[in-house]
């Protein structure tokens, strides 16, 4: 009986390697889950941050699409019929007669075109969201569509 | 060691267990008991609407343009001042403040930052204070904001201050032009409805579409706000300086002849684009609280588009229009003018009540001779004549894009008030009512080789950041190219051999005076008139079309007295601004290309 307690005493790991392994052991898992604490509070966190950015953005897209009407208004007073013909004036033009005006033939003389504020329409515009998917997916989605996937390690090179 | 210790340390280790296990339980079974709770899953829900916050997006209102991309409605940004009541401390401070430097109502402002509780009993947090500040006005204000927020105080001391004040930035619509062609474009108020012209025709491209969003409060929620298009804008076919030469031409012509208002519209035939749309009255677009003193008397806003009157004379251009295209006369017709025509049991006068024996049909023209046009309606007959009016689309709107056109009046055989007699009085243009814009939609087929054009006042139309442009639409060919190059000259033949005052040095014009007796409940009175000119040019290849009509002008009755002058002063203004070089300058060139 007590070779057997000597054997096994023999083969058996000391009481202080045990406890080691131990808290080796419980240390691994608590640095496991810190890390993916802090993995996902990093992530968290920029992904607050830049949702304050995304608003402040556009809060100042809201005010600077104000800011150009404005300007745009500004302008169009300037230019206007009323303030152009008193510039006119007061920079010593008069109102031209028919009497007093020489028509010339002028070779590649373009005549003067309507308005063309934007282009013309074209086939197949399509408007694509704006908004990346990093900035609304979760963490979780995101491991799922390019990790756990496995095309989502591949990526399309443009020809 | 001793056992009994070892034994004692097991027990307590597993007293410790047990109560972590119990305490973990506890947390799970209540965490479970949260999930399922009736009471804290409505809590959940409500809560929920604190989440996000609602928002109405009003995209910008589209600009105006005239056709040259000359601003003619735009918008501004201005600010709401508004007031969160629960920090509020100072209202004197802040009443002095707004009134001081935005003119605000100190009254006003007092009440609005007291308001009084409503019926559901909820106390208001915000209340609005003023609506259109300025931005030099804003920033006064936040200015004097921070100059109290600044100011020392001791412990315990109230000081002047401005706590509790917003500002919430908009836009509101502004008419660089003021009054120019204020007749077509109309206005929005400050509550964005929009009133008459282009601005009610087109509100809904111009005014975009409203709409409503979430917006989450929690920034780790943020979520695409989707792509609000703008208001479309707009480009006219108006041309700006023709319409401020048009205004000032109509604004003499009413000072020199007494006329109570007045309308001149300039067309390109062609196209049927409306260059300029000159009435009276108008008003400053950006003072449109001043329309009810401006139009009163449901006075129309828009005399050229929404008020039919009896055009007289001008109308006879339709008549022989129609008499030369049916075959029932040709150029060289002769008719004894007798200076009497019975027709329906009544009798037609000229308006010298004269004889003007032997004339041919452009005799019948220039001398505008009633009995005459009343005998060459009755040889087309009444079927036929009514037949090309409704093609010349008398009767019925143009289809001008301004909001509230008028259809006008043409009494047609069959029709409980129509009489023999009408055919009679209708051919020089009594008894029939029409739109100046209807009027020039109709002769601009006889100055464009037959075919009538849909008047329009749109070019083109800018959404989404593409330019669309309409296309000129053929409204009908009423009558033959042959028909309008022959009325043509025959009415250019006729201005000459009057010695009209219509006539403009070095320009072929053809066209036709009237004047009309307006109809009163007592019959019609010769002594106020509607005097109207019609005409175009050059003969050869018209560019504009131009029609003058003064109402119940003082100076004289007679349209080619007041009239005409006015026709001839625009022309001269026109063929400037439009570039048209006079006729012999023109065929030169041509020669040389």
């Amino acid at each position: 009986m007590d070779q057997v307690r000597l054997l096994t005493n023999s083969y058996s790991q000391a009481p202080w390697r045990k406890q080691l392994q131990a808290i080796l052991g419980f240390l691994l898992v608590l640095v496991m889950a810190a890390l993916v604490v802090s993995v996902y509070l990093f992530v968290s966190s920029r992904a607050v941050v830049t949702g304050v950015e995304i608003q402040i953005m556009r809060n100042d897209m809201v005010e600077m699409r104000m800011k150009i009407e404005d300007y745009e208004t500004a302008l169009a007073y300037l230019t206007s019929e009323q303030v152009m013909k008193e510039r006119a004036d007061s920079m010593g033009f008069e109102p031209v007669d028919t009497g007093s005006i020489l028509y010339l033939q002028v070779p590649g003389y373009v005549e003067r075109k309507p308005a063309v504020l934007a282009p013309p329409p074209s086939p197949g515009t399509s408007r694509a969201p704006t908004l990346s998917a990093e900035y609304s997916e979760s963490l979780v989605e995101w491991l799922r569509e390019n990790i756990l996937t496995p095309s989502g390690f591949l990526i399309e090179v443009g020809p | 060691m001793n056992p009994g210790y070892l034994n004692v340390s097991r027990w307590r280790y597993r007293l410790i267990e047990m109560i972590f296990f119990g305490v973990a339980l506890i947390i799970v079974g209540q965490a479970f008991r949260l999930h399922i709770d009736p009471v804290l899953q409505k809590m959940r829900v409500d809560s929920e609407i604190y989440e996000v916050e609602q928002q109405t997006v009003y995209p910008p209102r589209g600009l105006i343009f005239d056709r040259w991309g000359n601003v003619l409605a735009s918008n501004k940004k201005i600010y709401e001042v508004g007031a969160d009541l629960r920090y509020v401390s100072d209202q004197e401070t802040i009443a002095q403040t707004l009134a001081a430097y935005a003119g605000s109502n100190y009254s006003d402002v007092i009440a609005a930052l007291n308001p009084e509780i409503n019926d559901s009993g909820v106390e208001p947090v915000y209340s609005v204070l003023d609506n259109f500040l300025t931005e030099e006005e804003m920033t006064a204000i936040t200015a004097k904001v921070d100059e109290y927020a600044n100011m020392k105080r001791r412990k315990g001391q109230i000081t002047p201050n401005l706590n509790g004040l917003y500002f919430v930035p908009r836009l509101m619509r502004v008419y660089p032009e003021q009054d120019l062609a204020s007749n077509i474009i109309g206005f929005v108020n400050y509550n964005g409805e929009s009133f008459f012209g282009i601005e009610e025709n087109y509100q809904d491209l111009l005014a975009g579409n409203p709409l409503q969003i979430s917006v989450p409060l929690d920034p780790n929620r943020v979520a695409e706000i989707p792509e609000i298009p703008e208001g479309a804008s707009l480009v006219l076919t108006i041309d700006r300086e023709i319409q401020a030469a048009m205004e000032d031409v109509l604004d003499d012509a009413l000072q020199e002849t007494g006329a109570d208002d007045g309308t001149i519209l300039v067309t390109n035939p062609e196209t049927g684009e409306i260059l300029a749309m000159a009435v009276t009255p108008r008003m400053d677009l950006n003072n449109f609280t001043e329309f009810q003193n401006i139009f009163t008397e449901n006075k129309p806003y828009n005399k050229g588009a929404s008020q039919a009157y009896e055009p007289g004379s001008v109308f006879k251009v339709l008549t022989m229009a129609a008499a030369l295209d049916s075959g029932a006369v040709n150029p060289g017709t002769t008719f004894m003018d007798t200076g009497i025509f019975e027709i329906g049991g009544i009798y037609i006068r000229n308006w010298n009540s004269g004889a003007w024996g032997y004339q041919d049909m452009q005799g019948c023209m220039q001398h505008s001779l009633n009995v005459c046009l009343a005998w060459i309606a009755s040889q087309v007959g009444p079927e036929r004549y009514y037949d090309y009016m409704n093609a010349f689309g008398f009767g019925q709107m143009t289809g001008l894009d301004l909001a509230g056109e008028a259809s006008g009046r043409l009494k047609m055989p069959g029709d409980s008030d129509w009489y023999d007699a009408d055919l009679g009085t209708n051919a020089f243009g009594q008894g029939v009512a029409a739109t100046p814009v209807q009027m020039a939609m109709a002769i601009s087929s006889v100055a464009n080789d037959g075919k009538m054009m849909a008047p329009h006042i749109m070019k083109s139309v800018i959404q989404n950041g593409r330019q669309y442009n309409t296309q000129p639409q053929v409204v009908g060919t009423p009558i033959s190219a042959e028909t309008a190059r022959t009325l043509t000259d025959m009415l250019a033949a006729s201005l000459v051999n009057e010695s009209s005052d219509a006539l403009v040095e070095g320009y072929s014009v053809a066209g036709k005076t009237g004047t009309a007796e307006i109809p009163t409940p007592m019959g019609y009175t010769s002594s106020e008139t509607n005097a109207s000119f019609v005409g175009w040019g050059p003969v050869d290849d018209p560019k504009f079309l131009v029609y003058v009509w003064l109402e119940r002008p003082e100076t004289s009755p007679w349209g080619s007295v007041v009239a005409s002058p006015v026709f001839s002063e625009a022309v001269q203004r026109l063929v400037v601004l439009l570039n048209l070089p006079p006729d012999n300058v023109r065929q030169e060139l041509r020669g040389q290309q």
